[in-house]
């Protein structure tokens, strides 16, 4: 090691973060250079004056109480933060009731899924008379015109949607099967509603709840609807 | 905390100011508290304490450069010592008296007051020459005298 060398690694000397090799080295520049070992010294001497005249450690007890306090208010914060939001949610939680009309959509969707989708047995009417006595209930006469072009009538039955009975047609395609409700109304105002793949249509007699796998294919069942009614 | 008289002792000295100390230790002993996951393990916890400060005294826009106190003579020997010695650090630069106070005071190494201070290693070592050099001057002046 040179003087320059000595002279810039003398801060990593004087706090021990040479490493052994370079501390020999270093060392043995000092061994034989009177004008770096007292540059050295210097500074080491100067650093212990630092440090004894510094080693007087301050009352910081005033400090800790402040930060203790800002902790404890803060923990209580967050404490009642949590305690509002639980609040909240359990009084929105106990609160939430779906409007009727609602709850018959997700009934009609429900139902559609359980009996036309994963076809549990239930015991439908097939024969034309028989869904025609059925349909006079809510004075429909031509249940094909309820359907847009391109579906028939499959089967029927009465059932019950939000307690109320409910006549449920299912027409198809070929390839898919869509479940027409027709119910007492459910909503205050006339026209179409639509929930997810549910779309409703009413008039000021009844309502029909059109379900299945399109909402676009529902939509046109609730236009169909729409022109019959 | 026990490491709250330290950071005490530090702020003082860094931002030359009793009361403003105080508020700059309590924000750094609150804001370690509440970033106490981002601690990673393994690293110095003292030093990361240290930074949480500077950072806090650095983004409060200080530099802790206000003046000098001037002091009434005293007579005790080793109170003179202390109070010359606070008096030659007082007129270091900012960035030289935290590396200075850092090191020698505090006892971090080099590569510590780096990371403290998010400066390269080689900026720490060359800080801390002229820091030394400074106060030697400083203090070699006031022998004179």
């Amino acid at each position: 090691m040179n003087c320059r060398e000595v002279e810039e690694k003398a801060p990593l000397y004087l706090s021990g973060e040479l490493d052994a090799s370079d501390r020999a080295s270093f060392e043995g520049h000092l061994a034989g250079c009177q004008s770096c070992a007292a540059e050295v010294a210097a500074a080491f001497a100067m650093d212990t004056r630092v440090r004894e005249a510094s080693s007087e450690l301050p009352d910081a007890s005033r400090v800790q109480s402040a930060v203790r306090r800002r902790i404890v208010e803060r923990r209580r914060r967050s404490w009642w933060q949590a305690a509002a939001v639980a609040a909240a949610l359990v009084a929105a939680f106990l609160l939430y009731k779906p409007s009727p009309a609602a709850r018959v959509l997700t009934d009609a969707a429900k139902d559609h899924a359980a009996e036309v989708t994963q076809h549990q047995p239930r015991r439908w009417r097939t024969s034309a008379q028989d869904i025609a006595a059925l349909a006079a209930r809510y004075q429909l006469t031509d249940l094909n015109a309820l359907a847009p072009e391109g579906y028939r009538l499959e089967h029927a039955k009465m059932c019950g949607l939000d307690h109320q009975p409910a006549l449920h047609l299912v027409y198809t395609n070929g390839s898919q099967e869509y479940s027409v409700y027709v119910r007492s109304r459910l909503w205050s105002d006339n026209g179409v509603h639509a929930s997810g793949s549910t779309v409703s249509y009413q008039n000021d007699r009844v309502a029909i709840i059109a379900t299945g796998n399109s909402s676009a294919e529902c939509l046109k069942f609730a236009e169909a609807a729409a022109r019959v009614l | 905390m026990p490491e709250a008289a330290r950071l005490l002792r530090f702020a003082r000295r860094l931002s030359r100011d009793t009361s403003s100390a105080e508020d700059l230790v309590q924000e750094t002993l609150y804001k370690a508290w509440r970033s106490f996951r981002q601690f990673e393990e393994g690293s110095s916890a003292r030093a990361w304490v240290f930074r949480i400060l500077v950072n806090t005294f650095y983004s409060q826009g200080r530099r802790g450069a206000g003046p000098v106190p001037v002091r009434e003579p005293v007579e005790n020997p080793s109170v003179l010592e202390r109070l010359e010695i606070e008096q030659a650090l007082g007129t270091l630069a900012g960035e030289h008296r935290a590396v200075m106070l850092l090191s020698v005071v505090e006892g971090f190494t080099c590569r510590e007051i780096a990371d403290i201070l998010a400066i390269p290693i080689g900026t720490v070592m060359s800080r801390i020459s002229r820091a030394r050099q400074a106060l030697r001057e400083q203090l070699r002046e006031k022998a004179i005298r």
